[in-house]
């Protein structure tokens, strides 16, 4: 077996002298870690995968506009106008609109066999709808607790309605994009939305240099010739962050008890140290160096903080991203039922983990250091005179 | 290196009382101890028994003079060194000093912990010196449970764990019977056999009765004479 340095077992030893003290210690520090943890990566996971779900999204979206109110688009002098500006590899019609589902609002969107970059955004799991039938997000429908859900279900907008089939479901990772999703063909989707052969709801934009898109925007503008409205993925990224941004701000609220409880910990750490001084004063009596004190003073704080602040670490992560979590979406999307799980992307978390744990654990860390060199520098006669002796 | 004789300069210690009062604990003690040797200090209580065995110790410092440990001045000692200086000792207190919470082995145990040596040998050297005094049975016992005596014979095992050079009692044969005063005794001869120094405090005519000590001195009025 590894040699294991007998002043560490030793600090176990000591914690275990104090059990109670010892866990409380150690849940209020996970407690904070997790508490601080989940609001930053909660608001990080939704912008990193709202940046991955956009990545095939256009570039610009083009809208007519008619006295302040969107109006459909005749595709084919659309397109026209929009390729013929220079900077734009293609212009795609988009057919989509929100109308009552089955437990709520839902975003239809028409879709053929044939329109590849819709199934690049959205690929679904089988094949493409076709007339009667219906590929839906995660959330339209909620799943019954033996697992079934209704496969036939009725969409309604104002006095036209439309019995569809469900042939098969969005993935479930993108459900924060496609929790509302319901993919119709083309032609339902337009008797749906009432959207007569020719016209699209909007125009999808590619462009060949995405950073430059706002440079083409006075062109595009130009090129149509009714009023649009542009909006730039850019722009869309900045409306998702915002409003996540204010959807998740009730969990920076949380922050400042966090914090609150950080200044008590260290405190308490400070005390706890502080308060052992006649031990310390045994302990240099009995031939323990400076060194041997402050060592063990850290070993014990170590033994509380580092698995406080693995585990905290654990637990933030996997309520952040343990794939399908719904409760973000009850608490702070205002979902009432079905929220969508969220498959939320990690990239940088361990980063934002590691600099939450170290912000918790270096100053109580810290908060031991300085009394248990306070007294383990001190007059062993003297701290032999505190109270405690026996 | 084994230490071979301690040496006491003129040391004095002095506490300032009320107002511009100085008591004199010590007052310019000189005297030697050397290795082998076994020293009774008497004297009655508040004489400065206890003052004395912990400016031997560098638990404090002497207000005059100085303690020499073969040649080199203890007293004047960085902390770092008083505390290695300490290392070579076993000191039982006037009161055991002994950690709630723990049982009688770990309590035993504890100056041995910094030392680089596993924690399995810790243990085996905490058994041995518990049965040196006869408390290997109470090895797991929880020091609250047990008597005022007992407590200090297990202070007396914890002095002695680290096989120190020098060993310096105080008062360690109160509310001990006289069998367990005798088993004391026995031991501390067999330390002083082994070449170290031992210095008992204390004003239990018991151990100065039982005519085992190399030299007796008593402290009175802050000078530390020799009476044997």
């Amino acid at each position: 077996m590894k040699y294991i340095p007998a002043i560490w077992l030793w600090a176990a030893r000591d914690l275990i002298r104090h059990p109670f003290e010892s866990i409380l210690l150690a849940s209020a520090l996970a407690s904070v870690i997790i508490v601080a943890s989940v609001s930053l990566l909660l608001s990080q996971g939704i912008s990193e995968t709202a940046i991955r779900l956009l990545e095939h999204g256009p570039s610009v979206v083009v809208r007519r506009v008619v006295s302040g109110h969107w109006v459909p688009v005749p595709v084919e002098d659309a397109v026209r106008a929009a390729v013929s500006v220079p900077g734009v590899i293609s212009a795609r019609p988009r057919i989509w609109g929100v109308i009552n589902g089955p437990e709520g609002p839902v975003t239809i969107m028409g879709t053929s066999l044939t329109d590849e970059n819709m199934l690049k955004i959205h690929p679904v799991h089988g094949r493409s709808p076709v007339q009667g039938e219906a590929v839906i997000g995660p959330g339209v429908i909620s799943v019954s607790s033996n697992g079934k859900m209704h496969t036939e279900f009725f969409l309604v907008n104002g006095r036209r309605e439309l019995k569809v089939k469900v042939t098969g479901v969005l993935p479930a990772e993108n459900s924060m994009a496609v929790h509302d999703i319901v993919l119709l063909d083309e032609n339902d989707a337009r008797y749906l939305l009432d959207l007569e052969e020719g016209f699209a709801s909007d125009l999808a934009i590619r462009v060949f240099h995405e950073q430059e898109s706002d440079a083409i925007l006075p062109d595009l503008v130009d090129s149509f010739p009714w009023p649009v409205s542009l909006t730039t993925k850019n722009e869309t990224l900045k409306i998702y962050s915002t409003s996540t941004s204010r959807q998740t701000g009730l969990v920076y609220l949380a922050l400042v008890p966090s914090l609150l409880a950080l200044a008590l910990l260290v405190t308490a750490g400070f005390k706890g140290t502080r308060g052992k001084i006649y031990e310390a004063g045994l302990l240099k009596a009995m031939g323990w160096t400076t060194q041997d004190i402050v060592g063990f003073f850290m070993c014990r704080a170590a033994l509380i903080s580092f698995p406080a602040c693995t585990f905290g670490m654990t637990v933030a992560y996997a309520l952040v991203y343990m794939p399908g979590i719904s409760w973000p979406g009850y608490l702070f999307f205002g979902w009432q039922s079905n929220a969508p799980g969220l498959y939320l992307n990690s990239e940088g978390a361990v980063m934002v983990l590691l600099q939450i744990a170290s912000g918790v654990v270096v100053p109580y860390l810290f908060s031991n250091l300085w009394p248990a060199i306070e007294n383990a520098t001190a007059d062993p006669h003297q701290l032999l005179q505190e109270e405690g002796r026996w | 290196m084994v230490m071979d004789h301690i040496q006491i300069k003129e040391v004095s210690f002095k506490i300032s009382g009320p107002g511009e009062n100085e008591k004199t604990i010590i007052d310019h003690v000189s005297v030697d101890f050397e290795a082998g040797r076994m020293v009774l200090v008497t004297g009655a209580t508040g004489a400065g028994k206890s003052t004395f065995l912990h400016i031997l110790a560098g638990l404090i410092r002497p207000t005059e003079g100085e303690v020499r440990v073969d040649g080199k001045s203890v007293s004047r000692w960085t902390s770092f060194h008083r505390d290695m200086w300490r290392r070579k000792l076993g000191i039982i207190f006037q009161q055991p000093h002994l950690l709630t919470g723990l049982t009688v082995l770990e309590n035993v145990c504890l100056p041995l912990i910094p030392r680089k040596i596993t924690i399995r040998e810790i243990r085996k050297k905490g058994f041995q010196a518990l049965e040196c005094m006869g408390l290997a049975h109470m090895a797991g016992d929880m020091v609250m449970s047990l008597s005022g005596g007992e407590r200090q014979r297990i202070a007396a095992a914890r002095a002695i764990i680290s096989e120190p050079e020098m060993i310096l009692a105080d008062e360690p044969t109160a509310h001990q019977d006289s069998e367990n005063v005798l088993r004391l005794v026995h031991i501390l001869e067999n330390y002083k056999r082994q070449n170290a120094i031992v210095i008992l405090a204390s004003h239990d005519p018991r151990l100065a009765e039982s005519k085992r000590f190399d030299s007796c001195f008593r402290i009175e009025n802050g000078s530390l004479e020799r009476i044997e």
